[in-house]
């Protein structure tokens, strides 16, 4: 897998788990087996997840957010102590982010530890 | 292309512990001891608080819905997400209700319902076990059984209602994904629970417990032993001269009243020992709060105008019962349609019971306020042994049993509370020198209603069914707890107030103290029968009305106490007698009516008191601006504020001898306004802690100076000093509403306080269309996301009504529909 083909399958994966409505972690799951199967280039790989879990989560959220007029996000916000909804949105997205950067990262270090990778 | 070498694993190792923190730390609830849910699920945007704001979740589109077997019809709503709901029949209906409720207001009931029970800390962790505790002690598990097995053993038509509810609230349950659980379940990581009627039952007794559980005999009993009966007299009479009852004294009694004589005066062999003993003016050491919770201030108007005061020649109704105002709102609107029964009613219902509590249809209205009569005692007992196990009751030894409940605790060892119980009631306080302790009491709530020909169901399904305002006062005799003052209209003309519940017969004097626990004949000799209620029809005058005071006139030959309001009742009964006519819009202009006659009555002799000669130009200006206020508490009024305190801060340093805080009765504000006017050396208003002697004049003076001190003359209004909000029901932040800038304040029509006031207004002017308006502060939805979350919360405060019509199915303002079929 090149970088833009592990960005893809990540961001692919997610928004699966988006669709399905599947527990936040099946995703970084299923990525993180599929990067020890496939051969991926040497170089971290945190990146590509990182980006994948942005575009998708921070995306849903600013979705929800935008169609929802900020209703939710406004509220919540103040819950969290945050000034505004849109920062909402940007904490999904990170959080998102965060979470399927270490996967990608996790696995594809995992799998140079043991198998000798092509250098990009 | 040269092939690279093993890495080494120190960086997959790094890699694979963070990964591995972050699983962990998103899955764990209370992450870093926060009080935050499993944050991985809750910032999912397809499982977490986003699936809030899905256009599913915040709007009502069309549906079609086949689990239940069992019944059919339709729910339509209307563009405020109002649902009006089609059935075959009265129990379909009740189906309906239950499962746009639960779409609506799943939290809430659960939450409401758990707070009755005392299970809070199930959910919500150890910090809420007191509280559950004081709840189980209390004994609302006990009366919410005893309720429910009434409904079931002597009502069962009644009790299919129930649960044809239950069944449309759990097939509500039974269809929702874990994605669309209301977001304060995701917030506290909770799931929904079913329902059962018991839980409906629990609703009932909370409702009891916030109007009807108020007394203070506790109080009283301590405030007679330290002050001497004299002194007690004085500051504490049970009656205020000035009231303007809600039976006017023009009704007379011509019933032979049942003998009540089974009781006997209060500590009849008990007498306060200590009077006198100590200077009544000492200050006594602080003691624990009363074991009764003390309600939070509730008030409400209703009334009604008959054909010679009404516009339009035909009766026009008002009611604004006043509770805690939360988001979402404590009731929720409906419109009843059913084809066996020929129903078509409309009004506000209370998430957690079926039907329509406060609400009209073509022929008749009816609304309620709260009666306030005192329905708890507290018994000493005569113990046998020391681990009071045993007690006499008329000599004879009696055997204390009790009751075992579990209290189930997040992340904790479950617990197991044991109350014991006497023939009175239960015991709360097992202390040794607790205020309460092994005193036992008894609540009506806790009793077995008389024999009556319908339940709790069928009192209101009367009215919802009632033709006249005869029907509804055939409905109303089988009505008992907690004792409400329902007002009555129909389109013919008739108008009534109507006083219902169970009122225990008391002998004279008999109730505000503490009793002897040990004869039999100390308790009540059963209830008022309905026909002797006390009650109000097409009177001379032209309305009738109710806020809260006092019953009835001092010649109703029953004794009874309670809590009563001194003066909306008043100003209330003044404005409908001098107003000639009124239209439904002067009828709603009441119900925003901020003017508070306790300011008129008491601003006089404040102001009075001042001293004038030393007084600079610009408190001289304060003295004329306060000289001039209406004592209307508008938003934007800042001698209101002024007055606020002034009022707090003399009242105060009166009562500092005997505040609420060291157990003593609360000096009622009619009886201080009556003691400054009349009697302004009096000793109440000499601070024992200073040498010289206090006068009411002094005192006066000495808060007015005070409140000069800190005084901005452009500082704030009366809505921030108010500082009254809609908050979350769960206190969540941000869930709640921004600073209210209604007028109002306690003790105007406009009851509007820091978190209670009108918790619904509603307008009827019967005719041969009823036309209708009514407006809650908040809004049906209980989503947050949800545009109908707070939309009728801003009509609400700014004094405006919806309509209210009655709909058929083809209205073309009904605007989505869930069909159920089979």
């Amino acid at each position: 897998m090149t970088r833009l083909q592990l960005f893809i399958f990540a961001a692919i994966v997610l928004i699966v788990g988006q669709l399905l409505s599947l527990s936040w972690w099946i995703p970084l799951a299923v990525v993180f087996v599929g990067v020890l199967i496939a051969t991926v280039r040497n170089g971290r790989a945190f990146m590509q997840g990182f980006w994948a879990g942005l575009l998708v989560w921070g995306g849903m959220a600013t979705y929800y957010h935008f169609s929802n007029q900020g209703l939710l996000g406004d509220r919540l916000a103040v819950t969290f102590g945050l000034p505004d909804g849109w920062l909402l949105v940007l904490v999904t997205g990170l959080w998102g982010a965060i979470g399927m950067g270490l996967s990608t990262w996790a696995a594809q270090s995992l799998r140079a530890s043991f198998v000798s990778l092509r250098p990009n | 292309m040269a092939i690279q070498k093993k890495k080494s694993p120190i960086q997959a190792i790094i890699a694979l512990i963070l990964l591995g923190a972050w699983l962990t730390f998103n899955s764990l609830s209370a992450p870093l001891g926060l009080p935050l849910p499993a944050l991985g699920d809750f910032f999912n945007p397809s499982t977490g608080f986003w699936q809030q704001a899905a256009y599913r979740n915040t709007h009502k589109s069309d549906r079609e819905i086949s689990i239940s077997a069992a019944y059919v019809g339709q729910i339509k709503f209307s563009e405020r997400g109002v649902p009006h709901f089609f059935a075959p029949d009265l129990e379909s209906a009740c189906y309906l209700q239950g499962y746009a409720t639960a779409s609506d207001r799943l939290f809430q009931m659960d939450l409401s319902s758990r707070a009755t029970a005392g299970r809070l800390s199930e959910i919500l962790g150890e910090g809420l076990i007191d509280y559950d505790r004081a709840q189980i002690r209390r004994g609302y598990r006990e009366a919410a059984k005893r309720l429910e097995s009434d409904w079931k053993e002597n009502f069962p038509k009644e009790y299919a209602f129930l649960e044809a509810y239950s069944r449309g609230i759990n097939d509500f349950i039974d269809q929702l994904e874990p994605e669309d659980y209301p977001i304060e379940f995701k917030l506290i990581g909770h799931k929904p629970e079913y329902w059962s009627p018991y839980k409906s039952a629990l609703m009932t007794k909370g409702m009891s417990k916030t109007l009807s559980a108020r007394n203070h005999d506790l109080e009283a009993s301590y405030s007679i032993e330290q002050l001497g009966q004299e002194t007690f007299d004085m500051l504490f009479p049970e009656r205020n001269p000035r009231q303007s009852p809600i039976i006017s004294p023009s009704v007379k009694y011509d019933f032979t009243p049942l003998d009540t004589s089974q009781g006997h005066m209060p500590l009849a062999n008990k007498k306060p020992t200590v009077s006198n003993k100590l200077s009544w003016w000492e200050q006594p050491e602080l003691i624990d709060q009363s074991p009764m919770p003390r309600s939070p201030w509730n008030g409400s108007n209703n009334w009604a105008v008959g054909p010679t005061k009404s516009s339009t020649r035909k009766p026009i109704l008002a009611n604004d019962p006043h509770l805690g105002l939360t988001l979402p709102s404590i009731w929720y609107e409906v419109q009843i349609h059913t084809q066996a029964e020929g129903l078509l009613t409309r009004g506000v219902s209370l998430p957690g019971l079926p039907l329509i509590v406060i609400g009209f249809n073509k022929d008749v209205a009816w609304g309620v306020t709260n009666c306030g009569h005192d329905v708890t005692d507290w018994y000493e007992m005569d113990w046998v042994d020391k681990g009071h196990t045993r007690y006499l009751l008329d000599s004879q030894e009696m055997e204390v049993y009790y009751l075992y409940d579990t209290i189930t605790i997040k992340d904790a060892e479950p617990i197991v509370e044991t109350t014991p119980w006497t023939v009175w009631g239960p015991i709360i306080d097992t202390t040794a020198d607790g205020r309460a302790s092994w005193l036992s009491m008894h609540w009506l709530s806790h009793d077995q209603p008389p024999v009556r020909d319908r339940g709790d169901l069928g009192v209101f399904a009367g009215l919802m069914a009632a033709s006249s305002e005869a029907d509804m006062q055939q409905a109303l005799r089988s009505y008992f707890d907690p004792a409400q003052n329902f007002v009555l209209a129909d389109r013919y003309g008739n108008i009534a107030m109507r006083p219902s519940g169970g009122f225990p017969l008391r002998p004279p004097g008999q109730g505000r103290f503490v009793l002897d626990g040990s004869r039999s004949d100390q308790g009540w000799a059963g209830t008022i029968p309905p026909e002797q209620r006390p009650a109000q029809r097409n009177p001379q005058r032209g309305f009738v009305a109710s806020a809260n005071q006092r019953t009835t006139a001092e010649d109703y030959p029953y004794h009874y106490i309670g809590n009563f309001d001194d003066y909306r009742g008043r100003y209330l009964n003044r404005r409908l007698a001098q107003v000639e006519t009124f239209n439904q819009r002067a009828i709603k202009d009441l119900q925003q009516d901020a003017y508070s006659l306790y300011a008129e009555e008491l601003m006089p002799y404040l102001l009075a008191r001042v001293d004038r000669e030393n007084m600079n130009t610009s408190e001289r200006s304060l003295l004329s601006e306060l000289a001039d206020w209406n004592y209307i508490y508008k938003a934007n009024s800042k001698p209101a504020t002024f007055f606020h305190r002034w009022q707090a801060k003399v009242y105060d340093l009166t009562i500092d001898e005997i505040r609420r805080d060291s157990g003593f009765l609360e000096l009622e504000t009619w009886r201080f306004v009556d003691l400054l006017r009349n009697e302004p050396d009096h000793k109440i208003f000499d601070i024992d802690s200073t040498k010289a002697k206090e006068t009411a004049a002094t005192l006066t003076q000495r808060a007015f100076d005070e409140i000069l001190e800190s005084w901005d003359e452009d500082g704030i209004d009366w809505a921030e000093e108010r500082n009254a909000y809609v908050g979350h029901l769960a206190r969540i932040n941000g869930f709640g509403s921004k600073l209210l800038r209604s007028p109002g304040t306690g003790q105007a029509l406009n009851a509007l306080r820091g978190s209670s006031g009108p918790s619904w207004r509603m307008v009827v002017e019967l005719g041969d269309e009823p036309s209708a308006w009514g407006v809650i502060p908040g809004g049906s939805s209980g989503n947050p996301a949800s545009p109908h979350y707070d939309d009728a919360l801003h009509e609400w405060a700014a004094g405006r009504y919806y309509p209210l019509p009655l709909r058929n199915s083809d209205d073309d303002e009904l605007r989505s529909t869930w069909t159920f079929t089979r």
